[in-house]
Formats: structure tokens, sequence, C-alpha cells
């Protein structure tokens, strides 16, 4: 009579007992799976980022060697392939300052835009005429200022590269 | 809000130019123009300063060319935002000669130069 009585009373209290432990683990469940999809979206941006880190270096590095040809074309007084070099860089550094500004510190920005600066000036000097550009001699403030284009585009590459290498 | 009854007054940006010039806080560089200087700041913006011909009446009345510094500020795309000749520029604050010497200066690394001609100057 009493264990009938008391039967029902316990199970429910089983139940009760079920249930709880039921929602804690439940709970528990929710917060490992929300921990465990925000790691996951965390990895995902890191490894976004790493990607498009990795593509600006190889864009800066195309960038860089055409910097070089053009030094080179000037050396060797070519100047219509010098002038074509102007108006592929000058493409490229108006395009990669804007569209990697997220990846790029102010100061590497700074740098891409005073280089596309430098780089105009090298082709309005070419564009006046080939007799300045006559006597070609490497103190000529075209050579010279190649010559920085080129350094700044490389300090800038290996500072894109050690970001790369530090992100693995 | 823009408030185009007011002429904007150059003299501020150039006196904060010159500043930040002097404490080595802008970089200038030079362009294979020998008479011009470039500086970037702030990823957006650009400066450029120039010295152009310009023609002026001299002290006997006849025309005369004279090279005048000009301040050009262009946008991330390269188009010139304002450009500021040296008329512009009121007050009592640094104008754009003293600008484009300091320029000229830093660009050309004239101190570093100085002091490696001291120097060699010395072992003569």
């Amino acid at each position: 009579m009493l264990s009938a009585r008391i039967g029902p009373r316990n199970a429910l209290e089983a139940f009760n007992l079920v249930a709880g432990i039921a929602s804690v683990l439940g709970l528990l469940f929710s917060f490992l799976a929300f921990r465990q999809a925000k790691n996951a979206s965390t990895a995902a941006r890191e490894a976004r980022d790493a990607v498009r880190t990795r593509t600006l270096a190889s864009e800066l590095e195309v960038v860089c060697v055409r910097a070089e040809q053009l030094l080179d074309f000037l050396l060797h007084k070519r100047l219509s392939e010098a002038s074509l070099r102007v108006g592929e860089l000058g493409s490229l550094l108006s395009e990669i300052p804007l569209r990697a500004q997220a990846h790029l510190a102010v100061g590497q920005v700074n740098s891409l835009l005073t280089v596309r600066e430098q780089v105009s000036s090298i082709g309005d000097v070419i564009q006046r005429g080939p007799a300045e550009l006559r006597s070609l001699q490497p103190d000529n403030s075209v050579i010279t200022t190649s010559r920085r284009v080129v350094t700044t585009l490389r300090e800038v590459l290996g500072a894109v590269k050690s970001k790369v290498e530090s992100e693995g | 809000m823009t408030n185009v009854q007011v002429d904007l007054d150059p003299a501020p940006l150039v006196q904060e130019l010159v500043e930040k010039s002097k404490s080595g806080k802008l970089k200038w560089e030079p362009t294979a123009d020998r008479r011009a200087f470039v500086v970037s700041v702030g990823g957006n913006t650009t400066f450029r300063i120039r010295l152009v011909d310009t023609t002026d009446i001299g002290d006997f009345g006849q025309p005369e060319t004279v090279q005048v510094p000009v301040l050009f500020m262009l946008d991330e795309k390269g188009n010139t935002l304002w450009e500021i000749r040296s008329g512009d520029v009121k007050g009592k604050g640094p104008g754009l000669s003293e600008l484009f010497s300091i320029a000229r200066r830093i660009g050309n690394k004239l101190d570093e130069r100085l002091g490696s001609a001291i120097s060699a100057l010395r072992q003569l």
C-alpha cells in the first residue's frame, strides 16, 4: 500500500532528476558547441587572413620585379619598355593599397602611395622627351628615384613576408 | 559640414607640415623631378611640393621668370584635392618656401651628407 503510494512520487522525482541532469548536460553541450563554433570561426578567419596576406606578398613580389625591370630598362636607355613598366606599376600601386589596406600598416600604405608618386614622376620625365634622358647617368635623379622605389618596395615586401612567416 | 562661404585657409596645414617635418615625423622623399618632393600620411593622403616657374614683374618693370613652391594635396587615387600657392598662405606662420626648404633638406638627406662631407674634409 505504502510502496504503491510512494512509487509514482519516486518515479516523478527520478524523472525530474533525469530531466534536470539532461538540462544541465544540454546547456553544457550547447556551451561547448558554441565555443567550438567560435574557435572554428576564428580559425577560418585567421586562415582567410593568412591566405590574403600570402596573396598580397605574391602581388608585391610582382610589383618589385616590375620596379627592378624599370630600373634595368632605364639603365639601358630602353625608354619605351620603361614607359610600359611605369604604366604597369602605376596601375598596381593604385590598386594594392586600396584593396589590401586591412593587411598593411598605415606606414606601409604611405610608402606605397609615395612610391606611386615617385613612379609617376619617372613617367613624367620619360614623356618629356628623350633629350632629357640622353645622358642617363647612374646619379641621374630618374635612376636614383627608380633605385629608391625598388628599395622601398622590397622593404614593404620584407615586412609582409615576415608577417606571412609569423602566421605560419 | 562644408561651409563654402568661408575660404579654406591653408596656413594651419602648412604650419603643421612644417612642424612635423622639423620634428622628423614626415619623411619627404625625392622624385625624378629634382624640384619636387613627396610624402604620404594617414594611408590616404599624399603631399607633393614642387617648384614651378612663374612670370613676375622685376625691379625694373620687366617680366622675369621666378620659381615659387606649390603644394599639392592628393587623395589615395592620386587626384589633386587642393593646390596651394605661396600667395594663398597668409599670416605670420611659415610659408611654402620654408616648407620646400625643409622637404628638400629631408628628401636629399642633406644633414647626413653634410656630416659625411665634414668628416671627409677633416681627414684631408
